[in-house]
């Protein structure tokens, strides 16, 4: 860089307030932000009523440059002073006014923030309209149902079984570990507290007792709302983006028969399945303790036998169902929801797996008052 | 003039309350080829989803074939979509099927034909728009002209009367976008099937458009033939059509 192309800035206050600033050499990138705190600095020190740059010895100016002019402008528009340019090569004034243009226009788009009230209107309209839509995805989802479990004909049994090798035996290697470790891992913590009462033995009860009534189901559940909720989101909002879905609509083909209830059922069916395979696990993995603690095959199972009895088994067992079914109806209706843009379906997909575990234990909340008032 | 097959009347369209089509009106003739035009957000596609049902119309009426699409209860919708094939901007192709399936899936889904029979009908469709042999390819396996083309035969499984098509030469080459042109000339030639095609793409407009209706700020600009718009002493019109830039202030 030549020496007439070095930046430098000089100030010169005069009176009535008014302050000049005469820039000199190149106005660029690598210059700017070596002159803009001082000139900022200047404006603001001195609150001058007029600003005047003197840019005759300005020999190249690029956007840094133009952006430095507009921030003291800007500054001196905010105060209600005046700003002025004198000198300015006229190719880079025709830069600065492109980029004035862009900015006036940039201030016309520009919203008026909304007053508070307005705010907590239109969130609550957004709310009720969301309400609307659920209820009325559950009431077509439920009308479609029923009637393709009434004619088993219009299920698209190709893609339910695609759907149920997805969820079951394609989720059965994570479930059957989660199940093994949640099994190890509760017998080797309860081992001494219990051990230090001589009730070693009762291990069995506590790990069978809560694999099989809450454990067993709920961790299946949270596994499912990680991997399929979040995969029925991902590959439904896809397919929105893409226009699939308008073209499901525009052939006269409805979505939720064509894409929700194969996977709803496929999901309900496997869940169960899943949730055994995670409690025989969990179990295998008390039984490997159990033994390793000097307890023989044998009692474990005659203990587990006390421990353990069919409606205990049945309350887990209907709870999976009802699991499998909220899981799918999330992650499908989430999916269908999914807006036009690029991050429409990460937001979708973030959002089932959310709703799906809030709901989860929701409903096992529910489930456990419902227990309770039976007496099960 | 042959009678309209697709009229529109008073047409209005709201997204929340701001209006994107206002007052719009038209007819389109059975067999013809006729295209909506107009500048990035005038409300092209609006129409188009107001037209095969995708949007409720905030006011007037849509008349397909002689029915009320704007009125029509849900069922009715329903009977009257199996009149009209639309191909989507992408394609809309569903990834999880071949081509062959793509096709076949409105005749399983609609008709009771055995199973010879609609492969049989779903290969012809995809022959006719030249991608016979391509009828176990993926969608993700073929190029964007040749997954529209199979979105056009799939559009057209029904024997529908009218298709309608959004932004078909849309990301192709000229070469491509020429041959889909000619495909959709032939269509209308040989199988007399109405379209109604959203597009800016001025080489198609000049090479197959009947008739046009140009949309500005959600209203109705011009109808009529191309060739006699291009002419047009409107600055709006004849800057669209002959693809020119002249200064002027907002009409």
């Amino acid at each position: 860089m030549s020496d007439s192309e070095q930046p430098s800035f000089q100030i010169q206050l005069q009176e009535p307030h008014t302050l000049i600033i005469t820039l000199s050499g190149r106005l660029d990138m690598k210059t700017v932000p070596i002159l803009w705190q001082s000139c900022i600095d200047a404006q603001e020190k001195h609150h001058p009523a007029q600003l005047i740059l003197e840019a005759e010895k300005v020999t190249y100016c690029d956007g840094a440059g133009v952006a430095l002019f507009r921030a003291l402008q800007k500054r001196q528009e905010d105060a209600k002073a005046t700003f002025q340019i004198n000198h300015l090569d006229p190719q880079f004034q025709q830069l600065m006014q492109a980029v004035q243009h862009k900015a006036t226009a940039q201030q016309m788009n520009e919203h008026e923030p909304l007053p508070f009230r307005a705010g907590v209107g239109l969130i609550t309209v957004d709310m009720v309209r969301d309400i609307k839509n659920n209820v009325a995805y559950l009431g077509a989802l439920s009308y479609q149902l029923f009637h393709s479990l009434r004619h088993p004909k219009w299920i698209r049994w190709k893609d339910m079984w695609v759907a149920v090798e997805n969820v079951g035996p394609k989720a059965f290697p994570i479930v059957a570990l989660i199940g093994f470790l949640i099994g190890l891992i509760t017998t080797f913590q309860s081992a001494r507290p219990l051990g230090e009462f001589g009730a070693q033995i009762y291990i069995i009860n506590l790990v069978g007792l809560g694999l099989v009534r809450e454990m067993g189901p709920l961790m299946t559940a949270v596994l499912l709302a990680g991997r399929t909720a979040s995969s029925f989101a991902a590959e439904l909002g896809t397919m929105k983006i893409n226009q699939e879905i308008d073209a499901l609509t525009t052939m006269g083909l409805n979505p939720i028969r064509f894409l929700t209830v194969p996977r709803i059922l496929a999901t309900t069916m496997m869940t169960p399945f899943l949730n055994l395979f995670l409690i025989l696990f969990g179990l295998l993995g008390c039984g490997v303790v159990m033994f390793y603690l000097g307890y023989p095959v044998q009692t474990f199972f005659k203990q587990l036998k006390v421990a353990i009895n069919f409606s205990d088994f049945m309350t887990g067992f209907i709870k999976a169902i009802v699991f499998g079914f909220v899981i799918a109806g999330i992650g499908c209706f989430d999916g269908l929801k999914t807006k036009s843009n690029s991050s429409a379906v990460g937001l979708s997909t973030t959002k089932a797996v959310v709703d799906s575990l809030i709901m989860i234990v929701i409903v096992d909340g529910i489930f456990a008052v419902i227990y309770y008032v039976l007496g099960v | 003039m042959t009678r309209p097959i697709i009229q529109v009347e008073h047409l209005i369209a709201k997204y929340d309350e701001r209006v994107i089509l206002d007052d719009i009106s038209f007819e389109v003739s059975s067999g013809e080829i006729f295209f909506i035009v107009g500048g990035s957000g005038c409300g092209k596609t609006t129409l188009l989803n107001n037209m095969i049902g995708l949007i409720e119309p905030a006011g007037g009426d849509i008349w397909i074939d002689g029915d009320d699409m704007a009125t029509a209860t849900y069922f009715e919708q329903l009977a009257m979509l199996k009149k009209i094939g639309v191909m989507y901007q992408s394609g809309a192709l569903f990834g999880s099927m071949d081509l062959l399936e793509n096709v076949r899936l409105p005749l399983e889904e609609f008709t009771a034909l055995p199973s010879e029979a609609m492969d049989s009908i779903a290969g012809d469709k995809l022959a006719m728009v030249g991608l016979e042999g391509f009828e176990h390819y993926m969608p993700s396996e073929i190029s964007g002209g040749m997954r529209k083309r199979a979105a056009i035969a799939r559009a057209m499984a029904l024997d529908p009367k009218i298709l309608f098509l959004d932004e078909p030469s849309a990301g192709l080459d000229p070469i491509t976008s020429l041959q889909l042109d000619r495909l959709i000339a032939d269509l209308s030639q040989i199988l007399g099937i109405t379209f109604v095609i959203v597009s800016h793409e001025l080489a198609s407009i000049d090479a197959i458009a009947e008739r046009v209706v140009m949309l500005h700020q959600g209203k109705i600009l011009a109808e009529g033939d191309p060739k006699v718009l291009k002419e047009d002493r409107n600055p709006l019109i004849h800057d669209f059509f002959n693809r020119s830039l002249e200064e002027r202030t907002e009409v």
